[in-house]
């Protein structure tokens, strides 16, 4: 039963590396429950006719770089109802967000930003990449008209429920404790530390955090872990600056 | 003529080709893709976060940034990996191939000879097809899942081995799949072999891989058409970049002269070596066993590599079965220096190279993508298509040049990184 007409959705992609949509279109049986939903109007990894908004929803992966990008990142909220941001990237900088501490003479080129500092967003799906399942409940609730949540416990809780060894407590580092989970512990399950590609929670201890850190690796590693996918430490004097 | 962003590729790029007098005497393929100056990032960082960031240059394959990056970074800490990890590796490569084979032979490649617009509209179209499509996509993703901890950006291979070792019933369940795969990778093949490719013929130095009894993917030395055969650590030595003024990413040459790598140049260079079963298997296609010189025969490249790839990932996991999967304590590094290495990747042949100051932290970075050392010679490709679109209208004309761009595969988010 479906008392609502489809939704129309575009999918956009800045510059990034386009695991985000290739995450959407992971299950293919996934993805066309979708297109019950959805009418897909704008995809051009996965079509030739693409056509330009109003959209009721847009999904923006990526940070702009070029004059074109910011054009059509502004054009795509001036002609969508609901902007959600998709991964790291879009949310936090990602990866590239690190260039910004690089020295100005290498580069040559402007800061990296988000999405968030450019145009005004409704949503957040975050990770590098994205979770597919994530991503479609999110829509699902869009679709039946309910405001979707983030998860708002640490890493920490799922990986406990998933019976991993806790790698802070064998003395190696993680950033599970200050980051917001809902990815199901996945890098902590395949042996790998967390690195916070999902950014922090709202209730993150930055300074606890350190601290547990700073018996287990130097200063120097434990600002480059915590500046992977954006900078937790920014956040972190952002949030003591709010506070204030 | 000129395109907006070519639909169905990897990342954003347009074409310009000027046609004049029955000639193409300009063509240039133009990438949208911004920098993210990957290479300067891991600058500074420790050695064991060089796979983490760089994986991330590509979302359809970073299971190969990450496995080259590793081995780059163990040949600069001077780890030797067991039989084991080796294996593990191979096998979770099998699954970077048949993800990025299928993905862009149905998704991609596929539209064009069918005359579907897409590849939803192929749902509605050709359901069979694009049911393989899915199938595939599923047995490679679930590979890729259970031995790398995750199909998009894997999480368990790091220098010195895996932090875990696949789960033997977990390893069973994807063997309990592979008849089934091979069925549909034959019936792929059958189709891209029975499609008209338009015919453009061209001599061409192809450069790839190779071992001397093995269908190179994971080590071997590079060998190309023109005879020349290299380390991957001398590879300064032969692939030369240059920037162009249009192009964010780099242009590569072997030594100044074009050279295609990929499916279609590792099909050239190391046909012999393909799975007995499925050279028997082409003989009954009528495919001959002669070089390919027709660019868009990469795409059948592709198709006789997918189930090559099948074949292959069907007899590693056999072995890791036969032996036994041991848990394994990690390699530590012995030294840290500078190391090179080289893998292919679904598009081709990808160097990373690293050099480690004395504590471990990166000091110099040097990654030189696929994509980078097709471009060149995609530009002269175009120009061969001017007798052929002579006389077609507009939306034609751009509708090939853009199927010839698409059957070289470019992956420009890798190419720009």
């Amino acid at each position: 039963m479906k008392p609502y007409p489809k939704k129309t959705l575009g999918i956009y992609s800045l510059t990034c590396c386009e695991g985000c949509q290739f995450e959407i279109l992971k299950d293919y049986d996934d993805f066309s429950q979708l297109l019950k939903y959805y009418d897909v109007r704008n995809f051009r990894l996965g079509q030739e006719e693409n056509l330009p908004g109003p959209f009721d929803v847009s999904l923006v992966e990526g940070t702009p770089e070029s004059k074109e990008e910011y054009t059509l990142l502004r054009e795509i909220r001036k002609t969508s109802a609901i902007v959600i941001v998709i991964g790291s990237c879009a949310h936090l900088g990602g990866i590239q967000s690190e260039r910004n501490s690089l020295p100005k003479k290498m580069t040559l080129a402007k800061d990296v930003v988000s999405i968030p500092e450019v145009i005004n967003t409704d949503f957040i799906v975050p990770g590098c990449p994205i979770s597919h399942k994530e991503l479609f409940a999110f829509l699902m609730d869009i679709y039946w008209n309910k405001v979707p949540t983030l998860h708002d416990l640490a890493v920490c809780f799922e990986c406990r429920q998933n019976e991993n060894q806790c790698l802070l407590k064998e003395g190696k580092p993680c950033l599970g404790p200050i980051t917001r989970g809902g990815c199901d512990s996945i890098c902590v399950n395949g042996g790998e530390a967390c690195y916070g590609c999902r950014g922090a929670t709202d209730q993150a201890d930055f300074a606890k955090m350190k601290e547990i850190l700073k018996p287990i690796i130097s200063d120097e590693d434990s600002t480059n872990m915590m500046t992977i996918y954006g900078d937790y430490e920014c956040e972190w004097k952002r949030r003591t600056d709010e506070g204030k | 003529m000129k395109e907006n962003s070519i639909p169905k590729i990897e990342g954003h790029a347009t074409f310009y080709a000027h046609l004049k007098a029955g000639r193409i005497d300009k063509a240039r393929i133009i990438g949208l893709d911004g920098e993210r100056f990957v290479e300067s990032i891991v600058v500074g960082r420790r050695y064991f976060e060089a796979p983490v960031i760089t994986s991330r240059i590509c979302g359809i394959c970073p299971v190969i940034h990450n496995v080259t990056s590793t081995k780059a970074i163990e040949a600069a800490c001077g780890i030797e990996v067991s039989k084991q990890t080796k294996e593990l590796r191979k096998l979770m490569l099998c699954g970077q191939m048949i993800q990025s084979h299928s993905l862009h032979l149905y998704l991609l490649a596929l539209p064009d000879f069918v005359g579907a617009s897409s590849s939803f509209e192929l749902q509605k179209t050709h359901p069979d097809l694009f049911q393989n499509a899915v199938t595939l996509k599923k047995y490679s993703d679930l590979i890729v899942q259970i031995v790398g901890g995750r199909a998009v950006h894997p999480v368990s291979n790091v220098p010195g081995g895996f932090k875990k070792i696949p789960e033997f019933s977990d390893l069973k369940k994807i063997l309990n799949e592979s008849d089934r795969i091979i069925e549909i990778s034959q019936k792929t093949l059958a189709l891209f072999a029975s499609f008209d490719y338009p015919q453009i013929e061209r001599k061409m130095i192809y450069s790839a891989l190779c071992e001397d009894n093995d269908y190179a993917y994971y080590e071997g030395i590079i060998q190309t058409t023109s005879g020349n055969k290299f380390q991957a650590k001398d590879y300064h030595n032969y692939v030369y970049e240059e920037l162009k003024p249009y192009n964010r990413a780099k242009f590569a040459t072997l030594r100044g002269k074009e050279m295609m790598v990929g499916a279609m140049a590792r099909y050239n260079l190391s046909r012999n070596k393909l799975n007995h079963t499925l050279a028997a298997y082409l003989k009954t296609l009528d495919i001959s066993d002669k070089e390919f010189d027709n660019p868009f025969n990469n795409i059948l490249a592709q198709a006789i590599e997918l189930l090559h790839f099948v074949y292959e990932s069907q007899r590693i996991i056999n072995g890791l079965m036969r032996d036994g999967l041991k848990s394994e304590k990690m390699v530590e590094p012995k030294v840290f220096r500078a190391g090179v290495s080289a893998c292919e990747a679904p598009r081709g042949t990808l160097f990373h190279s690293y050099s480690l100051d004395k504590d471990g932290y990166i000091t110099k970075c040097d990654i030189v993508t696929p994509t980078v050392q097709n471009l060149a010679s995609m530009e002269t490709d175009m120009k061969l298509l001017a007798p052929i679109i002579k006389g077609m209208k507009p939306a034609e004309r751009n509708a090939l040049i853009e199927m010839l761009i698409r059957g070289y595969d470019p992956c420009i988010t890798c190419a720009t990184h």
